[in-house]
């Protein structure tokens, strides 16, 4: 077992490089889920971040100005922030109420590039200000055209969620298992590929042919080191995942998604091994890591929702077993079952299945 | 002899494909895949017509029905008139009305409470209406529930988040120059590699042999940037405003920044190849992190906690430079990132300077 022991060795001297793929991703990981703790079971209007200033001192702007306040979540910043933040959808508008505003009437409102959360705000001060002077043309008079508005603007509907729709899954098991396409990808690539080109060396593979070690059992034995590197990676992803979300890791759904994972890791451990017979340099490794790893990640919907892409880059993408990986994890969030997921992991088995073929046959090539 | 070593470092740099890839066809790659992923995201929040069901009971109130149907008619709503909330639940619409003030969802969401909003304002006006007449049974009801416009929009058309992410890539390439310093570098520091011994003895003057090398660094690692922002442009369909003049400007400089970055890292410190390249692609990617080409929020968050960290971020200004010519129309701002960057590339030939002046060896 020579050779098996000696690919952990070359692995420990590129360790820096394939850890920091690891740590990038718990920093990511730890940053989203902090930010997302929507409990998904009782409705709750949106939050809509607003920049507000009244420049008026009248009554009605002063009316005005509580209604929003009480409505929206008022953001407190710079005003030479204001467009920066409107631009980058920190807040979803900005409203300045002008300052002769109990003559003309003029609110001055800015959105935020294509966002439906501004249309909000716009309807509600229209709807607010209409009101008002439809109580004021009818004679009553400031105050109590304010109490009423408010009496009346308290009016809401009963939202609720519906017991029939099927429970939400948390949305970081969803992120988490599309993103490993990513991690995985990078270092299975990394790793292998860093040990075949060692191995591929003109030097050192002339000297293993003329070793006593017959030569199927040392394909055998780096065969054996890939797949457990494969299996070291998938198990230290799946054990961060039930530490730290150690509720989700029983639902049905996180299980399947394991499985799925799983199989993908070897689709790439095959796909790896493709690699580095193709690749011939260090040099030229950790370009074409990095293309295939972030180009399958990006066009897949590792990163961003499958739904949010568009259909030529989805097309492009089914070359890709990621793409079909990524499904597999969509799917299963609609319909925790093993037959939904069941296609897909043929197809994920028959990329697999076709990766090494095509790396036998190109064994076969070289040495004939 | 300016014109040999001009000449030759051209032929030795471009002739090393490894760094004509990470320079020019890694960052090409990428905004390729920015675009095919995140092409669509943009237009994600623009407002479509909700589809919504409403039980059809309701709609036997003539005022709901007109309500309702107005609403259709202003491009709010897509109206299915159903007897039950199956249209909800097999994911058809987004929102069931099963009563006036009653309003079934499958989940919490911007369109949900869009839906929310509008039939409020129904139950509001109803409201409304009760009181007026109450004090004024003669009033024109339509009158009342009228709402009119009185917000001014003026929002800024030229606004494409997408665009920062290839500003944020232009930033991050022209920092990618550092990888043409490193190589000049060991071209010419005696104690980096067997040709700079060479280069060290041969009869030639060295400044003058390193200053045009530095020069070939920088003007491939200009031509470099160019290429991609055309690509960006006219593949892309990126915008980039149309003030062209600033735009060259402040690839000139950035570029500079980027190859005095590398030559900064070469002989800053006595570690090997592999480790400078490293420290290089390190310290790159935590800029672009943190000037937004990961999550693009980072850079305002920084801005509005830390914003000297942004100032000191050649890959922020870059950024900022860039965004600041395509949304606003002063020039203050491309001003002020400017000479900021300026600054931290001033910053880096000082040491450059301390570190590589007056260096005699007897021997290596």
């Amino acid at each position: 077992m020579t050779l098996f022991k000696n690919y952990f060795k070359i692995i420990k001297k590129h360790i820096f490089h394939i850890l920091i793929y690891s740590v990038i991703f718990f920093a990511i990981i730890i940053g989203f889920t902090n930010s997302n703790k929507k409990d998904q079971t009782s409705y709750s209007s949106v939050n809509v971040n607003v920049y507000l200033k009244n420049h008026s001192d009248s009554k009605i702007a002063k009316a005005l100005e509580k209604y929003i306040n009480n409505n929206f979540n008022i953001k407190n910043i710079k005003d030479s922030d204001v467009d920066d933040e409107l631009f980058y959808g920190l807040i979803s508008s900005s409203v300045e109420i002008d300052k002769n505003f109990d003559q003309n009437n003029k609110v001055i409102f800015k959105n935020a590039p294509k966002s439906m959360y501004g249309m909000l705000v716009k309807n509600s001060i229209n709807n607010y200000i209409s009101k008002y002077k439809a109580y004021a043309n009818s004679g009553f008079d400031h105050e109590s055209a304010v109490k009423l508005l408010e009496k009346d603007l308290s009016s809401k509907a009963k939202v609720e969620i519906s017991n029939k729709a099927n429970k939400q899954d948390p949305n970081y098991l969803n992120f988490y298992f599309n993103f490993i396409n990513y991690v995985l990808m990078a270092q299975i690539i990394l790793v292998v590929s860093v040990v075949m080109v060692a191995y591929n060396k003109e030097v050192i593979s002339k000297r293993n042919k003329i070793s006593p070690v017959p030569s199927s059992s040392q394909s055998l034995q780096l065969t054996l080191g890939h797949i457990v590197i494969g299996i070291i990676f998938w198990a230290t992803y799946m054990f961060v995942f039930v530490i730290k979300w150690p509720d989700a890791s029983n639902l049905n759904s996180s299980k399947l998604m394991m499985v799925n994972s799983f199989v993908f890791t070897i689709t790439i451990v095959t796909m790896a091994v493709l690699i580095s017979k193709l690749v011939k340099s260090e040099n030229s490794l950790s370009a074409v890591m990095n293309i295939v790893a972030l180009g399958s990640s990006f066009l897949s919907g590792a990163f961003v929702s499958q739904e949010l892409l568009s259909k030529t880059t989805l097309d492009i993408s089914k070359i890709l077993p990621s793409y079909y990986y990524i499904k597999n994890n969509n799917m299963i969030v609609q319909n925790p079952s093993f037959e939904t997921m069941f296609p897909n992991l043929i197809i994920l088995i028959a990329f697999a299945t076709g990766f090494s073929l095509i790396s036998i046959f190109l064994d076969r090539y070289k040495k004939s | 002899m300016f014109k040999h070593s001009f000449k030759n470092s051209l032929k030795v740099l471009l002739r090393n494909k490894a760094l004509v890839f990470w320079t020019l066809l890694f960052p090409i790659l990428l905004s390729i895949f920015f675009k095919l992923a995140l092409g669509n995201i943009a237009s994600g929040d623009k407002f479509e017509k909700i589809p919504i069901s409403v039980e059809k009971t309701l709609l036997e109130d003539t005022f709901f029905l007109e309500f309702i149907e107005q609403m259709q008619d202003d491009g709010y709503f897509e109206v299915s008139k159903t007897n039950s909330d199956k249209l909800l639940v097999e994911g058809h619409v987004i929102a069931h009305v099963k009563e006036k003030n009653h309003i079934i969802t499958k989940s919490s969401g911007i369109k949900q409470s869009i839906v929310e909003n509008i039939i409020n304002s129904y139950l509001q006006n109803e409201s409304t209406v009760i009181n007026i007449l109450k004090n004024n049974p003669k009033v024109d009801i339509d009158k009342i529930i009228k709402v009119d416009e009185y917000v001014t929009d003026v929002s800024n058309p030229d606004m494409n988040l997408l665009n920062t992410f290839f500003y944020t890539l232009i930033g991050m390439q022209a920092m990618y120059g550092y990888l043409w310093g490193i190589e000049v570098m060991y071209l010419y520091e005696a104690n980096l590699s067997t040709k700079a011994k060479r280069n060290a003895v041969a009869p030639t003057k060295k400044s003058i042999s390193l200053f045009a090398s530095l020069l070939v660094a920088w003007i491939i690692n200009i031509s470099i940037v160019l290429i991609t922002i055309a690509f960006c442009k006219f593949a892309l369909n990126v915008e980039f405003g149309d003030r062209l003049i600033y735009i060259l400007i402040l690839v000139a400089l950035g570029a500079l920044t980027g190859v005095v970055f590398g030559v900064f890292i070469a002989v800053s410190n006595k570690k090997d190849y592999e480790f400078k390249n490293g420290l290089g692609v390190t310290i790159n990617m935590l800029l672009s992190f943190l000037a937004g080409m990961m999550v693009s929020d980072i850079k305002i968050i920084i801005q509005r906690n830390i914003p000297i960290l942004n100032k000191i971020n050649p890959i922020a200004n870059i950024t900022d430079a860039m965004y600041s010519l395509y949304y606003y129309k002063g020039l203050e701002r491309y001003v002020s990132d400017v000479i900021w960057l300026m600054l931290v590339t001033g910053g880096l030939l000082v040491f450059v300077v301390i570190f590589t002046r007056g260096k005699k060896y007897d021997t290596i």
